[in-house]
């Protein structure tokens, strides 16, 4: 419990018009990229 | 849990009965425009997405034993039912006990404890986001998803199975 899962982020991203809403979500994707593998990006 | 009419349940059954919510598996309530059932404009839901209902309650709750039979009151209610309020419902702490948010962000998690367990969907929709030559058809996407799925619940099956045997 109380795990997100970088999916349904990305899913979020994939269904919305918002470009705010999309931004977000790959700030998040990016910030979390960085926190499990660095030197990723 | 909040009762929204306007959204889509993640599990039906037959009397009406309804599980609003959603978790981060695919498919689901969310991922339907990507999977092409729906627009994301959408106000009112095809017949087609029974379908996609059967697909998402069936393969997410592993009742391949009991899959929900679509009746007549379903149809009503699915005709009822709309994208966007369902977005908004699974995007939210109060209609969905699964979408967590903290200091780090927020986003849908799932029932499904256990952070070492790998989900194959997870690999599909990476490919399939990826490469240009992973661009599937949709058909191609949902049987894969659908297979990837259907094995992991044999897999789940045989091995309760074969504990109970030993």
């Amino acid at each position: 419990m109380n795990y997100i899962w970088p999916m349904s982020i990305i899913m979020r991203a994939l269904t919305s018009d918002d470009e705010a809403e999309i931004k977000t979500c790959l700030e998040q994707l990016k910030v979390r990229a960085l926190c499990c593998c660095p030197g990723s990006l | 849990m909040v009762i929204c009419s306007d959204a889509l349940p993640l599990l039906l059954r037959s009397f009406g009965g309804q599980v609003l919510m959603d978790d981060a598996n695919i498919p689901s309530p969310l991922s339907l425009p990507y999977l092409g059932f729906v627009n994301k404009t959408d106000s009112v839901y095809a017949i087609r997405c029974v379908y996609a209902i059967c697909c998402v309650s069936t393969v997410s709750f592993g009742s391949l034993d009991r899959p929900p039979t679509v009746t007549r009151i379903s149809h009503h209610l699915l005709a009822a039912c709309s994208y966007q309020a369902t977005r908004a419902l699974v995007l939210s702490e109060a209609g969905n006990p699964y979408f967590f948010r903290g200091t780090a962000g927020e986003g849908i998690g799932g029932p499904h404890v256990g952070a070492l367990r790998l989900h194959c969907e997870t690999h599909c929709v990476f490919h399939c986001c990826n490469t240009r030559r992973f661009r599937f058809t949709l058909r191609t996407r949902l049987f894969l998803l659908c297979l990837v799925s259907f094995l992991c619940c044999l897999l789940t099956w045989l091995a309760s199975w074969s504990l109970r045997q030993a």
